[in-house]
């Protein structure tokens, strides 16, 4: 039996406690609040079917994001299109839609036309620890910032960043693709990511017409 | 110093600032779909409801779902959830001065009026008295002043209250519905602690150890009620309408919808069995409606029906065949916990999906007398068509429980635990080859208070070492899976179980030397026990090991389960007999319940109400 499908882009903020959650975590999370508001996500054949939804970039456990971005496949849909209104009532605090465009079924995957990401860093604490103020310096100097991830694997920051600057107390950085981390760059001058809140501001997409 | 008084934006900011190096930070952030959260200020009684296990276990038990329900709907009182915190979580809490908060409003525990702690087993006795540490509560009832939350606990590991006795300002027995809102009413009249604990102790079902002589433990003062009698719900109160739904996943994440409590069978092994009698069963029209309900509120894609024995359900095939066909459609999964052998049906095999692929059995015994013994009669023939039943419509695997260190239990019951499971084996490698896979997981058999065995004594450490080397070697190279926990996690739970008054300062001398977590066979650690006892001089085999004499007083006489202490010791005499004794669905053994509560048994079965 053929379904009729239609693919939706949903434009979302992660705020509060609920980034830490993991992007497993979420899936779960959205997978439910769909079901709650009565959208009929599309279902994967096979043994264990899953729902069809693509995160563009899973957001790192502990971040916030103001913009990210979530592809959902739908059958039988009422009416031609989905209102935000439809779904964010349904939502665990701290999760909220704030755009709904119509996607192309066509469209290939979001993940690989990621150009760069926008992030912020802001203190928690008023009372500013000393490494802050020096990240941008620290950065602007180095040659490389060759980081040491969990797997022991090793990659270079440097490159990756686009632009960095401060505004209004909190540092405002881009990076290139997907795989520049802002608590990575902390981390490398010794500050330590718990003392702030990183939040991706925005993913910017290659345009793919 | 634990700040107690520590504002929700201190513990807010705390937490932003803590949970990025925090292992599992989504334990301690609430804020969960259906969370309730009331207006602070214009409530009178708050309650704050504690489960002492890490989140993901609290959070799926059900007795804390319906009491959180039912107390919010109160426009006068609010319940908030707390959860033990891991390791790692605490030591940042402690050196920082952060206490226990309320995960809905990140509030210090200590300004709760009540603090409702759920004991459903004893292996959380000490993490209870680390949460009113962390809590900044004074951890011994007498040393709590009038500005310290009432702290009373209820579960089945109350139904022998007296080790926690004197960590405890009350205990509820029995059902929690409906007596938990009694309670707040009364606190809600403002009196002083000792007025409202006393006002609290005139309800049937509660018990206040301190108007007890604790040093003696069971003994009454003059004008006290004896016994406590548990509280029963005659019918079951409706099910949570908007249950929690976490953020994080949790042990069960599914619907649970309670459609039976209590057992007829009088297994003489099952604590549960003998202490939620009656069987009350909730109609099928009831139970449709609140799925209908519940995955419209939840959006889980997983149904699971609760009950200690769900193929005694009367309406079982009707309420399967209703639910698959309203949900299968919806990729929504109906689950049921372990079937009895006898039970099974292909009607009812052909509702149940078969995506898990993995079904268990409770066969407990694999020898006939040992059935006997234990009042579970289950025949090997009835087992192996079950399972060739299970492999031939689709399953691949079938998990067996078994238990040993019944009394009576000899070498022979032992071996013939490891023919039944070849036996089952074979059968799968017959119909299905190698795709068979067969998991064993035996228990050590703990006597609980309140059932037939409770004067019984424990198998020796040495027995039970022996019977595990048989089923490991009788096993070897078979392919099937074996399990069973280890000698020192049986040896707490046989310890802790049947304990007196005396053992109040032993459980507060191993949680002051470290002991946390007990249930978890990786943070246990006996040794902490074991000096604890000898600091205190008592001897934990005499709980454990002791074989009691059917005329000696116990410490828990005192509490009244509805089932008389003469049919239980009936029940002793019938085991050691080999004697069976039938379901009481059928046929009455007057065990007591009815006269205790004026009420027939008959009348809460058989999906009342209008269905079936």
């Amino acid at each position: 039996m053929d379904q009729i499908e239609h693919r939706f882009r949903l434009n979302y903020s992660k705020h509060s406690f609920i980034r830490f959650t993991s992007i497993l975590d979420i899936q779960k999370i959205w997978e439910r609040a769909f079901r709650r508001a009565g959208i009929k996500l599309s279902y994967s054949k096979g043994f264990h079917p899953q729902a069809k939804m693509q995160q563009a970039s899973p957001l790192p456990l502990g971040f916030c994001g103001d913009d990210e971005v979530l592809d959902i496949w739908v059958e039988e849909l009422q009416g031609n299109t989905i209102e935000i209104e439809q779904i964010n009532p349904y939502l665990p605090s701290g999760l909220e839609i704030h755009q709904i465009t119509p996607v192309d079924l066509s469209m290939p995957s979001l993940q690989q036309f990621i150009e760069s990401s926008d992030y912020s860093i802001s203190v928690i604490d008023p009372i500013a620890p000393n490494t802050f103020p020096t990240l941008i310096d620290d950065v602007n100097k180095a040659e490389q910032i060759l980081f040491t991830k969990h797997n022991g694997k090793k990659y270079d920051l440097k490159p990756l960043i686009k632009s960095i600057n401060e505004e209004n107390s909190t540092i405002l950085i881009s990076f290139s693709g997907i795989s520049g981390r802002p608590d990575h760059l902390l981390q490398y001058f010794d500050s330590d990511p718990s003392n702030f809140i990183i939040t991706r501001k925005k993913i910017h997409f290659i345009d793919h017409g | 110093m634990i700040n107690k008084h520590a504002t929700p934006q201190e513990i807010t900011t705390f937490l932003d600032k803590t949970l990025f190096n925090i292992k599992k930070p989504g334990r301690y952030i609430g804020g969960e779909f259906n969370q309730i959260i009331k207006d602070w200020n214009s409530i009178s009684v708050k309650i704050a409801l504690a489960f002492p296990d890490v989140y993901e276990i609290g959070f799926s038990n059900l007795g804390l779902n319906i009491l959180y329900e039912e107390i919010n709907r109160e426009p006068n009182f609010l319940a908030e959830r707390c959860f033990s915190v891991w390791t790692d979580m605490e030591q940042s809490m402690r050196s920082s001065g952060i206490p226990l908060y309320s995960l809905e409003t990140k509030r210090p525990i200590s300004e709760f009026d009540v603090l409702g702690i759920s004991l459903p087993y004893e292996t959380l006795y000490t993490n209870t008295l680390n949460m009113l540490d962390l809590s900044g509560i004074p951890v011994y009832q007498k040393q709590r002043r009038e500005t310290d939350p009432l702290v009373i606990a209820g579960g089945h590991a109350t139904f022998n209250p007296v080790p926690m006795s004197a960590f405890m300002d009350a205990f509820v027995i029995g059902d929690g519905e409906t007596i938990f809102v009694k309670i707040l009413q009364i606190v809600s009249e403002g009196l002083s602690r000792e007025k409202t604990l006393e006002k609290m102790s005139t309800l049937e079902s509660v018990y206040v150890p301190s108007f007890y002589d604790l040093k003696k433990y069971f003994l009454l003062p003059e004008n006290s009620r004896n016994p406590i009698t548990k509280n029963i719900v005659a019918q079951l109160p409706p099910a949570p309408e908007k249950p929690l739904v976490p953020n994080i996943e949790t042990t069960h994440n599914r619907i649970a919808v309670e459609v039976m409590r209590g057992c007829s069978h009088g297994c003489r092994f099952c604590q549960a069995g003998f202490i939620t009698r009656p069987v009350r069963e909730r109609p099928v029209n009831e139970i449709l409606a609140f799925l209908h309900n519940a995955i419209h509120q939840t959006g889980y894609d997983e149904i699971s029906l609760v009950s200690l024995s769900i193929s005694d359900y009367s309406a079982i095939q009707e309420l399967v065949s209703r639910i698959s066909s309203a949900y299968k459609s919806l990729n929504i999964n109906l689950s049921l916990p372990s079937l009895r052998i006898e039970s099974f049906s292909d009607e009812l095999m052909q509702e149940i999906d078969q995506r898990k692929g993995n079904f268990t059995l409770a066969p407990e015994s694999a020898s006939e007398s040992m059935r006997h013994s234990i009042n579970k009669p289950i025949s090997e023939e009835a087992l192996l068509e079950t399972a060739s039943f299970i492999f031939q419509k689709g399953w691949t695997s079938i998990k067996l429980y078994f238990l040993i260190g019944l009394p009576g239990e000899t070498i022979d019951d032992v071996q013939h635990i490891v023919d039944l499971c070849k036996k089952v084996k074979a059968v799968g490698m017959k119909l299905i080859g190698g795709r068979a896979r067969i998991a064993v997981s035996i228990n050590t058999f703990i006597p609980k208070c309140h059932t037939p065995f409770q004067w019984a004594a424990m198998d020796s450490v040495e027995d039970v070492a022996q019977k595990h080397r048989i089923l490991r070697e009788g096993l070897q190279k078979t392919g099937i899976r074996l399990s069973y926990p280890s000698i020192d996690t049986s040896l707490l739970e046989g310890w802790l179980s049947r304990a007196d008054g005396a053992s109040s300062d032993v459980i507060y001398t191993a949680w002051e030397k470290g002991a946390c977590f007990d249930a978890w066979q990786d943070q246990m650690d006996l040794n902490l026990w074991k000096e604890a006892f000898e600091e205190k001089g008592i001897d934990p085999f005499s709980y454990s090991h002791r074989q009691r004499s059917p005329d000696e007083d116990l410490p828990w006489d005192f509490i009244d389960t509805g089932v008389s202490k003469t049919y239980i010791k009936e029940e002793y005499q019938k085991s050691l007999d080999g004697l069976l004794t039938s379901d009481c669905r059928f046929n009455c053994h007057a065990c007591g319940i009815q006269s205790t509560y004026h009420i027939l048994c008959r009348d809460l079965i058989g999906g009342q109400n209008g269905s079936n």
